[in-house]
């Protein structure tokens, strides 16, 4: 027994020792610096001085609006709070809790059944902006988990970097698209995504996604956050993400099964259906999500004849934008 | 919790220095450490359903000792009866009672009637079929008077509850099993190293090879219209091998983890994809299943002794069993159905025991003939596949239609050249070492110890670097 306990601990010290050599920081995936974006998100949120039009979600959101558009057309101040699905909907519950103020409209577009969010990208959100810290809760375990798992997880990334170096090293250097688009920088001061705009578009990707339908616990989640922003005087809306038409065919009786749950059991109004912002898979930039240019511009214009109804709303209550360039 | 998770990474260490340091020397106290950690294991999953395992324990249990103790013959088989009918019963209703509703209100509908149903949101508890099984192989076998019940409540439980084997087997006799329990087990060194070893590669065979096939298996699965012919070829191929590496990965790790504790499991993967015709494949291929069916409905139904007709009956039933013992889908009755078909040439040509021994024994080669028997035993299982994998009856058709399709020649849409060649290296690997129950299992004596270490660390992170995206274990839905 003895002999196999100080063997066996024997090769894990020289096994950990050869895994934080190789966990050694080379490169990091696009997405750790993307959530970067947060930063420009709550600047706008704070210059912004009365009430607000947010909209929030997923990255669907973040790469599908052209806020300025939204602005001029509803007369209201534009704030894209969306960033990644992968911060997961209580991340983004807790954000909209904590920066919105009477008067505010929110625009909620998660992604669909979207989840709890990934530690790692939570965390690196945190190390642009410390703050945000209060928008995700992890215990200890899950916290301790990462810290060895996201060893193992640096040692892949390593190896994607290093095998692009090595796949690069005789042809001339190529702009690296993913690197411009998936990075803290690729806002404009709105909070959209935008630097994919002028970048050839791939598409969606050619096999659709297959949506795994069950119960989704972001309904009660969503009902108790409305809870407070409802007495705090905030216009909460619920509209579907934008989908690829593939995806979207392949997943139509279950994404209608959903908006039946959602119209049934939500508290807060759905202003739109799924089927209003699906468009051809040409029309996305690199995923079932993403909007490209065109596609971006459709579905600004399909939100706008939405949310304008909204916002005509509150000019009659007289809660105008009255000094439009202050509040850029 | 999943062997291949972080939980378990923690759970087993702590389990096995409580079973070897804390307990050291006393049975009892070792056993009930084993049945603890066997409940936190399986309460991890749903600690409702904790109830339900109990109930099955102590209902065997004390069936076991009401057969043996009972004077009349008639006695015996009531008590047989009424653990059958519970065991049975549980069985059905969780697993099989809306298949059944549903279906008949079907049929109903197809005859213009609007039958009002009642179905219920039941959940499956995990591992159900495997601790059922157990159960019955028990009781059965004491009323064969093949086993002597036992009076130790703990040692029972254990040989039900044992979490390695709890959720997805090996289907485990008494016979086998409870004598293990009741002996005093001393630590060795070569077993528990042998264990860890088994352990790497069921790892290997799960989180590399199966979860890699299972991301391009499902995408092809899930939209079997949308692909050509030889996409559709591919994806059998590739859950073929998902569906392998993911079972038998996971029995490799049951019987490593087994191991550590000084336990030897029973053996259910033999390398089935080796092999020469379907019955050799049935005796490679989740072998604690195939002989439980053999030993408590084939032989008992007279096999293949009493004629040709009760033969071919007898084979029908079994396989029909096994793929209803699968789920409540007419998709596994067919994989079953088929397989039956596949095995009756053999059958009543007499040539089903034909292959007992390892293809090429002695050999580093297989030769043409044997090439080709492979290839064409591994094309009829694959073929069947498909039935055990789609979502339902019609999105079969739709597969075999696409496959039996003009557009089979087409180059495939989806080909993951890396992937296929670890499987073709894993195979390799297979290959080498199929003479032995896993195929790392040769190497202690061959190896000087620096050069396992080297591999293992390769291995390792081979697992760190080549891991895809976890999936479910397939066979824990059953």
């Amino acid at each position: 027994m003895r002999t196999f306990l100080i063997r066996l601990l024997i090769f894990s010290a020289l096994f950990g020792g050869l895994v934080i050599l190789a966990a050694y920081k080379l490169a990091q995936p696009g997405e750790m610096d993307y959530v970067g974006g947060i930063v420009i998100k709550h600047k706008r949120l704070n210059e912004v001085k009365g009430p607000r039009l947010i909209f929030a979600g997923g990255s669907n959101m973040a790469f599908g609006l052209d806020s300025r558009a939204v602005e001029v057309a509803t007369q209201m101040p534009v704030v894209n709070l969306a960033l990644h699905g992968g911060l997961g909907l209580d991340f983004i519950l807790e954000e909209l809790k904590d920066v919105t103020r009477g008067g505010d409209v929110v625009v909620l577009s998660p992604e669909y059944f979207l989840e709890a969010g990934r530690y790692e990208l939570d965390a690196a959100v945190a190390a642009f902006m410390p703050e945000s810290k209060k928008y995700f809760k992890h215990d200890f375990y899950t916290v301790f988990k990462y810290s060895i798992e996201s060893r193992f997880d640096q040692i892949g990334y390593n190896r994607d970097y290093l095998m692009a170096r090595w796949r690069r090293r005789k042809s001339a250097p190529e702009r690296d698209y993913a690197a411009e688009v998936y990075a803290h920088n690729a806002f404009n001061g709105y909070g959209d995504v935008v630097a994919h705009l002028e970048l050839p578009a791939y598409g969606a990707p050619k096999v659709p996604l297959k949506l795994h339908a069950g119960y989704w616990d972001g309904i009660p989640k969503i009902n108790a956050a409305a809870t407070i922003l409802e007495q705090r005087g905030v216009k909460f809306y619920f509209v579907f993400p934008t989908f690829c038409q593939s995806s979207y065919n392949n997943n139509a009786a279950t994404i209608s099964a959903l908006e039946a749950t959602l119209r049934k059991d939500l508290r807060i109004p759905v202003i739109s259906r799924p089927q209003d912002f699906v468009y051809a898979d040409s029309l996305y930039y690199d995923s079932y999500y993403h909007l490209a240019k065109t596609g971006r511009a459709l579905r600004t214009q399909q939100l706008i004849r939405l949310v304008q109804p909204l916002t005509a709303e509150l000019h009659a209550q007289k809660m105008l934008l009255t000094d439009k360039a202050a509040n850029r | 919790m999943v062997f291949n998770s972080f939980e378990f990474a923690l759970f087993l260490p702590i389990v096995f220095l409580l079973y070897w340091l804390v307990a050291k020397g006393s049975l009892l106290f070792q056993n009930l450490v084993l049945l603890a950690a066997s409940f936190v294991f399986y309460g991890m999953w749903d600690y409702r359903f904790l109830f339900l395992l109990f109930f099955s324990i102590l209902l065997d249990y004390t069936s076991g000792l009401q057969i043996h103790a009972a004077k009349s013959p008639r006695a015996k088989q009531w008590w047989l009866f009424a653990s059958i009918v519970i065991n049975l019963g549980f069985l059905f209703f969780f697993k099989y009672y809306n298949f059944f509703v549903d279906s008949f209100s079907e049929l109903l509908r197809t005859f213009g009637l609007q039958p009002h149903v009642w179905t219920l949101h039941i959940i499956l508890p995990v591992g159900i079929s495997f601790y059922t099984f157990h159960g019955l192989s028990y009781v059965i076998d004491i009323y064969r008077q093949k086993v002597t019940p036992t009076r130790n409540f703990t040692n029972y439980a254990l040989f039900v509850s044992f979490f390695p084997l709890l959720v997805a087997g090996p289907i485990e006799r008494a016979t086998h099993l409870l004598p293990q329990i009741e002996q005093p087990r001393r630590f060795e060194l070569s077993k528990a190293a042998d264990g860890l070893r088994q352990i790497l590669w069921g790892l290997l065979k799960k989180m590399v090879i199966a979860d890699g096939c299972a991301f391009y298996a499902n995408q092809i699965f899930d939209n079997p219209h949308a692909y050509t012919g030889s996409t559709l070829v591919v994806g059998a191929v590739l859950f073929a091998f998902q569906i392998y590496g993911d079972f038998s990965g996971y029995s490799d790790m049951a019987l490593g983890v087994a191991r550590l504790f000084g336990f030897e499991l029973l053996r259910n993967f033999a390398y089935p994809y080796f092999s020469r015709d379907i019955a050799e494949f049935w005796r490679r291929w989740h072998i604690s299943l195939s002989s439980w069916f053999k030993d408590y409905v084939y032989i008992p139904l007279g096999g293949s002794r009493e004629g040709r007709f009760k033969a071919v009956r007898n084979t029908f039933i079994i396989f029909l069993l096994s793929g209803w013992w699968h789920g409540a889908n007419w998709t596994f009755l067919l994989w079953g159905g088929l397989h039956a078909l596949y095995f009756l040439p053999l059958l009543l040509s007499n040539r089903n025991r034909k292959n007992m021994e390892i293809v090429a024994q002695g050999r580093v080669l297989p030769s043409l003939v044997e090439c080709w028997q492979m290839l064409r035993t591994f094309a009829l299982v694959t073929f069947a596949w498909i039935f055990f994998r789609a979502e339902n009856l019609s999105e079969t058709m739709v597969y075999v239609r696409g496959i039996f399709s003009a557009s089979i020649v087409e180059m495939p849409v989806i080909f993951p050249k890396g992937l296929l060649l670890l499987t073709a290296l894993f195979l390799l690997a297979e290959w080498q070492g199929r003479a032995h129950p896993y195929a790392l299992a040769n190497l202690d004596p061959r190896w000087p110890r620096p050069a396992r270490w080297a591999l293992y660390t390769v291995l390792l992170f081979c697992l760190i670097l080549l891991k895809s995206e976890q999936q479910q274990f397939i066979y824990f839905q059953f």
